[in-house]
């Protein structure tokens, strides 16, 4: 006879709370004289039984107060014959019966960890990464400034945005600890270092893009573009840390369009349609990232000459 | 000996015969004899039935007709359905008022006035010489009617439309009240303060002007078609010639850009100074200096074009068009127009060749709603040839034709070079 094996308690990353079956039957319910007890103000005291009969497991019912749900449908009184895998309400618990030969997921082959391992080589890479994102964050704030040299503020610039890495990755910690009992602060710090550094390097591009390319359009969408790409491969390697969850990527391109949809969508709505102030193509880049060509002084002012019939059926509009 | 009653002596003799005791009758006899042709002209809000704004006003002619400021009376061109006008005599009388005509341009209206009577004011020929005392009277921030005593200047030259400059302290509530001479004849309407014992009068001539088109008919028509015609023929009057003339050069660094444009503008310069600063910068503003009022938070009629050279040895490419970057914004126009009276800007930028150096080019417009032909255009410009200096052009006009705005585009471009 096959035992039955009934799973409560499925969290990953920690020994499932099991009990097997020793003979023909295993009770469950809240009397302590139960083989598995459950501590649960809505279970009855007897609830159900297993019972094996002609080479099957049956669920028998014995007090019920509240339904009883197998795989989320109500049972009658009568009973019901039992599968592997089933999915078992009972109260406000919920457990799982499985048979010692149910199929187990397939191995899942780790990625990020292969060549860091958890030692003393994710603990220096995790340093290095702060480091370079400390480094990029000044040279980026340098490049930027204009009036003179305030290394005060470029290094609070630069420590400020260590601490919000920081901030980020104990959150993912946090969340590792308690979905996974595996904080891999060191991991989630590392990379989250190197991903926002990344990112901070190649944001200035959607400024080129609308200069290069001539088109406040195209610098926008560029622009978009680099965040939800940033975005993906963030939530992507921090999920993947923190949790044992199925479809990472999927996930993290879920949240991050919704984010970024959320996001565009409250400021067209914070957007009003009049403007007092024009909204035009104010990127100014180095000779170099000037690639559209120029136009004559003819053709534009054909252009501006234009602009003045567009206005005009503005003005026609209510 | 007798040197504390000597001195007090001598103060009260210096006293009575430094004091201004014949100005000051003026100023009495002046009150005395006019206060009954000066009104406070209230624009009424049908809904409410209160006032919405006040000024002042006079009898400029024994049928009944008032002098104010077109401002004082704006609310109810705009919206004759929703307001209506009424006067408050001295003895605090009231009675109606009708709009006869206005001069937008001047800031000038007149008004008929029911039951007014007799007795009015005469309007001067003669001209004034600077230092001549004048007198204005009006009713400021609805205190009761006052008169003022103050110098005239002359004719303001740098100034559009022009301006008596009036060297006494004309306060809100005053506008549309009569400036005087000390024969009590018309010299001017007050209009507007510019500071501390600074305010401005619209010279007469122009109320004589309006007095005989009304007289003569001519000033009929829906008022917002006036305005229109009025705003139209004026930039055309003031932008034509300086599209004609010759532009005087202005050499800033290595660019020459046009000079000032018109003896109407004023211009300003100003060097960055700033210690420990990475880049030198110089600019240079030109602004014309009147503004036409429309209606309460919309004006028009101003032009005004800066230039700004930067230059620098310490800033590398990436910061120094990092900080022309920041400049590279258009010239605010403070029109504060809402959407009732115009449309949101529509841009066009480009990159530009002028006397081969590229430039990056953005200009704007957006149309009056009421007054079709009539636009905001802003122009900006920055020099992108360059790694460590370059110059930025920003031009503001509000009010302003197609033609003039693209003429004025045509020429400003052209009239930019390089020392190579």
């Amino acid at each position: 006879m096959e035992p039955l094996i009934v799973q409560t308690g499925d969290r990953f990353g920690r020994w499932a709370e099991l009990t097997r079956s020793h003979g023909e039957t295993l009770s469950v319910g809240r009397n302590y004289s139960n083989d598995l007890v459950i501590a649960d103000p809505y279970v009855d005291p007897e609830q159900i039984r297993f019972s094996h009969s002609s080479g099957e497991w049956r669920l028998e019912v014995i007090q019920k107060t509240n339904p009883i749900l197998v795989n989320g449908q109500a049972i009658g009184s009568g009973g019901t014959y039992i599968d592997s895998g089933d999915r078992i309400t009972i109260g406000r618990t919920q457990f799982h019966v499985l048979s010692p030969h149910h199929q187990v997921e397939p191995t899942r082959k780790m990625l990020l960890f292969s060549r860091f391992g958890h030692g003393q080589s994710l603990r220096l890479f995790a340093l290095s990464m702060m480091v370079f994102a400390c480094a990029v964050e000044m040279i980026i704030g340098y490049q930027a400034l204009s009036q003179e040299v305030n290394w005060k503020e470029l290094f609070s610039d630069s420590l400020t945005n260590g601490l919000v890495i920081l901030f980020w990755a104990s959150i993912w910690a946090l969340t590792g600890r308690l979905l996974r009992h595996q904080p891999n602060f060191t991991a989630q710090l590392g990379f989250t270092a190197l991903i926002t550094t990344l990112f901070s390097i190649i944001w200035p591009l959607g400024g080129y893009a609308e200069y290069t390319l001539n088109s406040v359009l195209l610098g926008e969408i560029t622009l978009w573009l680099i965040t939800l790409v940033f975005l993906v491969v963030l939530f992507r390697v921090n999920l993947s840390l923190a949790t044992n969850l199925k479809h990472y990527t999927a996930i993290a391109v879920v949240t991050a369009s919704t984010l970024l949809l959320t996001t565009y969508a409250l400021m067209e709505l914070n957007t009003g349609d009049f403007d007092t102030s024009p909204e035009f193509s104010s990127a100014l880049k180095p000779p170099f990232a000037q690639l559209s060509g120029t136009r004559s002084l003819e053709e534009y002012q054909t252009e501006f000459g234009a602009l003045f019939d567009e206005v005009d059926t503005l003005t026609r509009q209510e | 000996m007798c040197k504390i009653p000597c001195r007090i002596l001598l103060l009260i003799v210096l006293t009575v015969v430094t004091a201004p005791a014949p100005a000051s009758d003026v100023a009495t006899e002046l009150f005395g004899d006019n206060r009954h042709l000066v009104y406070q002209i209230r624009v009424i809000d049908q809904g409410s039935g209160d006032k919405s704004s006040i000024g002042s006003g006079f009898q400029i002619s024994s049928d009944g007709y008032l002098a104010t400021n077109f401002h004082v009376v704006a609310s109810y061109v705009h919206k004759p359905e929703k307001y209506r006008l009424e006067y408050v005599a001295h003895d605090g009388s009231t009675g109606t008022l009708s709009l006869a005509g206005f001069d937008i341009i001047h800031d000038l209206a007149i008004v008929m006035a029911e039951n007014a009577p007799a007795g009015h004011f005469t309007l001067e020929t003669e001209q004034l010489d600077k230092g001549d005392r004048i007198y204005s009277m009006g009713n400021p921030q609805d205190l009761g009617m006052t008169i003022i005593e103050g110098t005239y200047n002359g004719l303001i030259k740098t100034s559009r439309y022009q301006k008596i400059l009036f060297s006494g302290s004309l306060n809100p509530g005053m506008s549309g009240g009569p400036g005087l001479n000390s024969d009590g004849r018309i010299i001017g309407v007050n209009v507007s303060k510019g500071g501390e014992q600074l305010s401005f009068l619209v010279p007469v001539a122009y109320l004589k002007n309006l007095l005989g088109e009304i007289s003569h008919g001519r000033r009929t028509g829906e008022y917002q078609v006036q305005i229109r015609e009025a705003l139209l023929a004026e930039q055309d009057a003031f932008y034509g010639p300086i599209l004609q003339r010759e532009w005087d050069q202005y050499a800033m660094f290595e660019v020459i850009l046009p000079g000032q444009l018109d003896d109407s503008l004023k211009c300003w310069g100003h060097t960055v100074d700033i210690d420990d600063i990475l880049y030198e910068g110089v600019e240079q503003h030109c602004k014309s200096q009147d503004v036409i009022y429309l209606d309460q938070g919309l004006k028009t009629g101003a032009f005004a074009y800066d230039y700004e050279w930067i230059e620098t040895d310490a800033l590398n490419r990436f910061q120094f068009y990092d900080l022309m970057e920041s400049r590279f914004v258009h010239k605010p126009l403070s029109n504060s127009h809402s959407e009732e009276n115009s449309t949101s800007y529509r841009c066009q930028t480009d990159f530009v060749t002028l006397d081969r150096q590229p430039w990056r080019i953005s200009a704007c417009t957006r149309a009056y709603r009421q007054y079709r032909g009539l636009y905001d255009a802003l122009i900006l410009m920055a020099s992108v040839g360059k790694n460590d200096h370059g110059v930025i052009v920003r031009i503001g006009a509000a009010g302003i034709s197609k033609a003039n705005a693209l003429g004025l585009l045509s020429k400003f471009t052209r009239s930019i070079a390089w020392n190579h």
